[in-house]
Parts: structure tokens; sequence; C-alpha cells
């Protein structure tokens, strides 16, 4: 055992620096279905599971009543023509299949998780949820009372009246990216709003299709004969996006419990969308800032001084115009203040100081290593895929953004945070 | 209509162990260019003295303090393109590094460093008090239900320490947690004879085997351990407490003595919990939600602890429907289950729902990795390519079987948890909280 003497460990094992990877999707298939739908599909015949997305230009951008889009969504596999809920849900529940109903801003569908021996018995159900829901008033009944409830519930979490508030701050009470549901908009849905607007934009020739998994013979013949039959009836809308309206003031705090132990604190700006050329550069900005572990919000703000569980920071792209830079975290009521004082300080720091090199290789190696690790398996590649394409992007795209992540230097960082992070253009919400 | 799940694939390990006593299983996946190291120790919240509780999970926050020969352990996994976590129970404290398979030293050189010795310090401690009761407050004390857990348990459970939560009882424990009770309890529960090292990914067991004696073969044994632990009596009559909190919507919950996890009737009580109340098309969510509209949601489960756990019904309750109503609801629905046949179809839905999650659970490493070493920990890591077919094994006369042992009136831990504003808006939270019935 000498060998085991010799142990020095106080000198790191060499690594290969993940910079140095060559990142690179997995190439998807694509076929056409006779309706010109496309089916953007990965093979992974060693996995006994498939993924299957079909998404619709149906977001909430597309809707004029704040619930619309989210609602119609949640309802389609609440009764078909054919088909009770009860029975759907039996039928799904039975062969172990788990749906994802969703309605982000720009589109909405569902995704469904399976083992793919089961595809054939549930492909024809998926179909009719998406093409033929009937909304039945019980249903509209019982999803208006669960969510009121749900919806008191969450008004008595400081978090989630704070990330309500801030967003309406940015953008405006009646812009899609800022408005948030009150009770009153429950009791104001009716089953005219939710078939019409399933109707406008569920139009399955617009629709596209990602899979992955247990691809077998037949499965695209199957998909074929279900999802591509249906010729288009009518063009779907294209929508508009109003510019945000930002409140007057840039300070907002608001009480829901006087006793309160914690506040939220949300500290935000806009920022141009992904087609901006700054955007992937404070990417990598806000990995510095608050997007991982050892940024510096969580090296000052929780691991200096303990004022916090976790503090994060977040680009959230909104559309390829807009996105939403935000500070997020849940910290003691006293040290609220103090919270915010330190991250106006920490951008400040990030306006004045390049990024040490080293600092910054670490940020690189954790973003790259983490991009690498995000992409493993085959639905996590096929929503990468789903990402790209549904932003109108190609490989190059990404090519080019992991490009700028590995070469980056201190003083491109530097430049971009004197353009996008000047304290006095955020905006602070705290609600205790 | 039968499905069966002969189909799942085997996931496939070597063992071995060190002279140190430090369990090692292997997993080679050739698909990934990603590897997992997944340390388990043997030690939960289970383990705490009742006066210093919620200290196993104080101590998963000092484990990322640095250890003796690397002063900033969260840096190091970054710098080698890693993110890492960890999670404590009331069973076990498992910690886990997922980073690209070339760097694997890295995680093995980390996990080995701090399992040698721990960079003890007045200054990291005092941090992690505070994060760690911030974690207290946001979860536990400022969200509305956040309680919840705090009183089932100590309903539930009189004598057995699974009765506080790993968060821990209160906040002045971890307040008044020192520094030589830190160091004390990471030399009985922190060595390498009380954890199993799990690698996994897109490395070879020939590869990794001389890195981890390298790393790991001379870190000293610690005394062996034996967990002794008061057993909870039989419960012989009915729980039943109500409280008023400032919430918008009465709760009920149910909580029921069951086996613990290695014993053979767990399976049968985890498909009895999803067959009552996993899914919508479940017993309790069809009946209670979509056909009474008592409830505006309800699910059971199970707590699948190693000790004997709990089978838990809960739901919040709408609007004018009584906590008294809505219980006797759910005592019917569970007399239909112990008195009248199980259809087959049931039986095999839940079946099939379970075979899905472990489908999907295989398709990830992490999972696959946390799943092994906490299979052999519960003795014996080949138990992963077993666990569906002891599922596929049970008959709906055993699930009924089990309904009737488990669910009886004089073993019902029973909470109303009450909305304040809607039944007493003159009584203070703090007066109101304690027993009506």
């Amino acid at each position: 055992m000498s060998e085991t003497l010799a142990l020095n460990r106080t000198i790191r094992p060499s690594i290969t620096s993940p910079v140095a990877f060559d990142v690179r999707l997995k190439p998807y298939e694509c076929i056409r279905l006779d309706n010109r739908v496309p089916v953007y599909f990965l093979r992974a015949d060693h996995y006994e599971t498939i993924y299957l997305d079909i998404v619709f230009p149906a977001g909430e951008v597309y809707a004029s009543h704040v619930l619309e889009a989210a609602t119609t969504n949640a309802l389609m596999k609440s009764g078909t023509s054919a088909h009770s809920a009860r029975e759907i849900n039996e039928t799904i529940e039975f062969y172990g299949a788990y749906l994802d109903a969703y309605a982000e801003s720009q589109v909405a569908g569902y995704g469904i998780y399976m083992l793919g021996k089961h595809l054939p018995a549930l492909l024809p159900l998926l179909f009719e949820i998406l093409t033929d829901p009937v909304f039945p008033e019980e249903e509209i009944h019982l999803y208006q009372q669960t969510k009121k409830q749900q919806l008191r519930i969450n008004l008595k979490k400081s978090d989630v009246v704070a990330d309500r508030l801030i967003d309406e701050v940015l953008f405006g009470k009646t812009h899609p990216y800022g408005r948030a549901a009150q009770e009153s908009d429950y009791d104001s849905l009716h089953r005219d709003m939710l078939k019409s607007f399933h109707h406008q934009h569920y139009v399955l020739p617009a629709a596209k299709i990602f899979m992955a998994g247990k691809i077998e013979d037949g499965v695209l013949g199957l998909l074929n004969q279900y999802f591509g039959q249906s010729a288009s009836q009518h063009a779907p809308a294209t929508p508009t996006v109003p510019p945000p309206a930002p409140a007057a003031t840039h300070q907002l705090k608001h009480t829901i419990d006087e006793q309160a132990l914690q506040a939220a604190v949300r500290i935000a700006r806009v920022l141009p969308g992904y087609e901006h050329e700054d955007f992937n550069l404070l990417s990598l900005l806000n990995v510095v800032l608050g997007g991982y572990f050892g940024s510096r919000l969580m090296s000052n703000i929780r691991e200096e001084k303990g004022y916090t569980y976790g503090i994060h920071s977040l680009i959230y792209p909104n559309d390829a115009h807009y996105a939403s830079w935000l500070v997020t975290a849940e910290v003691g009521r006293q040290v609220a203040e103090a919270t915010a004082h330190e991250v106006y300080h920490e951008f400040r720091r990030l306006i004045a100081e390049p990024v040490p090199q080293e600092e910054l290789l670490m940020v690189k190696n954790y973003l790259i290593g983490s991009l690498l690790g995000r992409l493993d398996g085959p639905v996590q590649q096929i929503k990468k895929w789903r990402s790209l394409i549904l932003k109108n992007q190609s490989e190059q795209d990404y090519v080019r953004q992991i490009q700028t992540f590995k070469t980056a230097t201190s003083d491109d960082l530097l430049d971009v945070a004197k353009r996008w992070l000047l304290p006095d253009e955020f905006y602070e919400v705290m609600v205790f | 209509m039968q499905i069966h799940s002969q189909s799942l694939p085997m996931v496939q390990f070597e063992r071995f162990t060190l002279s140190n006593g430090l369990k090692v299983l292997v997993h080679e996946d050739p698909h990934t260019a990603y590897a997992v190291v997944n340390v388990l120790y043997n030690v939960g919240a289970r383990d705490e003295d009742p006066d210093k509780t919620g200290f196993a999970h104080l101590f998963e926050h000092l484990m990322f303090g640095g250890s003796r020969h690397i002063p900033d352990y969260d840096q190091e996994v970054q710098i080698a393109g890693g993110e890492n976590n960890a999670f404590t129970s009331n069973d076990i404290t498992d910690y886990f590094i997922k980073l690209p398979a070339a760097n694997i030293e890295t995680a093995l050189w980390l996990e080995s460093d701090r399992m040698l010795e721990l960079n003890f310090s007045e200054k990291s401690l005092d941090v992690q008090r505070k994060v760690v009761c911030e974690e207290f407050k946001e979860h536990y004390l400022n969200k509305p239900y956040g309680d919840v857990w705090k009183i089932i348990r100590e309903m539930a459970y009189q004598v057995h320490p699974y009765r506080w939560m790993t968060i821990g009882r209160e906040l002045s424990h971890i307040e008044q947690a020192r520094l030589e009770d830190v160091k004390a309890f990471f030399y009985r529960h922190y060595r390498p004879n009380q954890a199993i090292l799990v690698v996994a990914g897109g490395i070879r067991y020939q590869q990794v085997k001389p890195l981890i004696e390298k790393w790991f073969g001379d870190i000293p044994p610690g005394e062996p351990y034996h967990r002794q632990l008061p057993q909870e009596p039989v419960q012989q009559e009915k729980r039943i407490l109500t409280v008023y909190r400032d919430v918008p919507a009465d709760a009920l919950y149910m909580a029921f003595p069951m086996c613990g996890r290695t014993d053979p009737a767990y399976y049968a009580t985890e498909l009895l919990a999803q067959m009552l109340g996993d899914g919508e098309s479940s017993r309790l969510h069809q009946q209670l939600v979509k056909e009474k509209k008592y409830f505006s949601h309800i699910h059971a489960y199970v707590l699948g602890s190693a000790d004997p756990g709990l089978l838990v019904i809960e739901g919040k309750l709408l609007p004018d429907v009584s906590a008294e109503l809505a219980e006797n609801a759910v005592w019917t629905i569970i007399r239909d289950v112990q008195e009248t046949k199980i259809p087959e179809q049931e039986l095999q839905k839940a079946k099939n729902r379970l075979e899905s999650l472990f489908a999907f659970e295989e398709n990830s490493l992490m999972d696959r990795a946390i799943n092994l070493a906490y299979f052999e920990w519960l003795g014996n890591a080949q138990w992963i390519n077993e666990e569906m077919h002891r599922f596929e094994a049970v008959t709906a006369d055993e699930v009924q079987q089990v309904a009737a042992t488990v669910m009886q009136q004089q073993k019902a831990n029973v909470l109303y948890y009450l909305s304040q504003s809607h039944h007493k808006a003159d009584v203070p939270a703090s007066v109101a909280n304690h027993a009506v019935a």
C-alpha cells in the first residue's frame, strides 16, 4: 500500500476541461405526414419508453382572456364526442401513461410519456383529445371550483404573489406576459370561449410533432393515420405582442401577512429577446451573477451572510424580442432590505470590475458541463431540438451560442454588464 | 386485458467491498458520456437525539463547507463541469455528483476527502445554521399548511423517532447546534463502513476500481453502529385532532400505520394506495372529487420508510363541506375496498402505472445510481431488478387483506386542518391548536 501512503490529497486530479468538449446535438430524423405536419424524432431503441409531444401555436399570446389558452388546453382531456373524462382518465392511467398538458407563452399542446408497447392503444385517444374536445359544462364548473381554491391558497404564499407582481410591474396588467388570473377571471370562463379558442388555434396542419425513444416499425405510419389526414381549414393567426408597459415606480412593497417570517424578494428587468446580439453573453453573465451554486449571489447572500436558503437569477426568454431577467429569493423578513442592497452591490461589481479569469473559466466549465448533462438521454435531446425549432433557430445558432460561452472574455462580460445591469433600470418587489 | 412487464431491461452492476468496510457498486452505461458518483450514508433523522433534532439534515449542509484538504467543494465540482446536491430523509443521507465521465476522478477525490475528514469550522456552522433556519421558515413556517407534517408525525408516532421531520422538531434545536455535537455526529455516522458508494455511467469497471481503491482505501473505519430504536407500539385507538390555521381551505389528513419497506406486505400496500388515490381515475378522486364534489383534490400514497411507515390520504375540501362528512365518505370507500372483490383490471392498472414509473426512472442515470445505492442499503442492490416482479405477483386478495388490516378505525390518525376564518374568526391559531374530539 505504499502508493496510498504517498497519496497527496491537496493536488486535484487532472481534468478534461469541459470547454474543450465538442458539444453536439444528436441529429434528429424528420418526416412529414400527408398533410405536411412535421415529425421530428430520435430513435433510442434500448429504452422501453416513448415521449411524444404534439405542439400547436396556441399559447398565451393568442388569448384575449387571461385564462383562455391554459383552460382550453387543460380541459381538452375532460371529454370528447366519444369518451367521457372518466373514460379518458381510465384509459390513460390503465396504460400507465402520463400526460403533460401545457400552455406556454407561444405554444400549447400535449406531451405524453408512455411505454412504447402501449402507443398503438393510446394514439387514437390522444388524437380525439386534441381534435374533438367537447368541454362539458360540468367539467368546466369543477375546474373553476378547484382552480379558485388553488388560487386562494397560492395568494397566501409570498413567493407566488411576488412572481405575479413582478410580471405585472415589468409588462403591465393587461400584457400577455404581465397579466395574472383573479377569481373573477375563473367565473367568466365559459364553454363557447374554450370551444372557439380550440377551433381557432388547435389546427392540425399547423402542429409540430416531437418524439423520442423506442420508435419501432409502424409507429410513424400510425402517426400518419391519425394526425396526417386532416387538411387545412384555415391558417392560424399570427399573434401581436404589444410593447411592455412597465410600472411608473421601480419599487413595490406588498404585505399579505403582518407576522410573516420571510419576505419574497424579486428584482427584475426586461431584456431584448433571443434574437438580440447580446443575448448569449447575457446568458453567460447571468450564470456568473446567480445561475449556479457558486454564483456571486449565492456566495454572498447565502454562503457568506446566511440570509436565505437560496437566491437565484435567471433569464426567461419570452420570445424573439423580449426576455425577463429575474433575481428571486425568499429571505428573513428583517434582512429583505439588506438582501436587495447586496444584490445591487453585486450588479455594481460586475459593471466595475472584470470577472477574474479563474472564476470565468469555472463558470464556463460549469455551464458547458451542465449543458452536456442536460442533453443526457433521448427525451432531453429532442426537447432541446424542440426549443430550437420552435424558435426558428438552426443547429448553427446553437453552435454559435456554445462558441460564445467558450470564447467570451472578461471584457465582453464587462461590456454587456455596463449596458444591461444598471441598478436604476431594475424593478423591485418585496412581499411580506 | 393483461399486460406483463418482463420487458424492463436489467440494471447490471459489479460489487466489491474495501477493507475499511466501504461497499462499492459500479454500473456501466455505454450510452452516456456522463457519470454519477453517489454516496449514501446510513444515517437519517431517526438516528438523532430527541433534544437535538434536525441534525442529520444540518449536517448535510455542512458537508458542502469544505473538507480537510479541499477548502471549496462546490468550486471543484464546477471546474470539472459537474453539478451536485444531496438529500436527507428520516432513514438515510445521500450525496450525488453528476459530471462528464472523463472527470470521474475529481468526484472520487472530493467524496473521499470529505469522508476522510470534514473541515469543521465555527464559521461554516454559523452560516449553515442560518441557512437551515431560513429553509425551515421558507418551507415549514411561512407556507400555508407548512406544519401539517409536524402534526401528523407527532400524532402517528408516539415513541419512534419518525415522530419528527428531517428539518427538525423546532428551530431552537438547529440554532443551538454546537461544533462538538457536529464532530461527534460525523465520527459516529460518516465512516466508510456506514456508507455505500455507487459509480455509474460512461465508465469502465476496470478503470474506476483502482481509482476507488486509491482514494477511499486508506480512510479509517468507524466503530460499528448498532441502531436500537424504540419501536412504535401497535395503535389501539383512533386519534383525531382539529387545528385552526390561517388557510383559505379546510383540509383532511388520514394516516394509517403500515409495514416497513422490506416487509413482504409492502408491495400490496403500495398497490392499495395507488388504487385508492393515485391519479384521476382512482377511487377517491373519481368518487369524492368528480361525483360527490366534496374535495377539490384528494390522493393517497405510502411513506416507504425502513421502519414501519404510513399510508396517507390527504385532500382539500370544497367550501361548505364539513370535515366529518368528508371523513365519513372516505371511510365508505375504504369499507368498499375491504368488503368487495377488487376487479383484476383495476389492480392491473396500478401495476401498469408502477411499471411506467420504473421504466422512466431507468432512463435516468441519476435515478439508477441513487436506486442502486438505496436497494443495497435496504438489503441487496439486485432488488432493483426484482421490484417490478414483486408488484406483478401481488393478488387482489392480498391487497384486500392489507386494506382490512391497515385501514381500521382504531388505527387511524385523523387531522382536521381547518380554516380559522371560516370556523372561528375570533380564535387565534395558537390557542385553537388542541384536540376537540
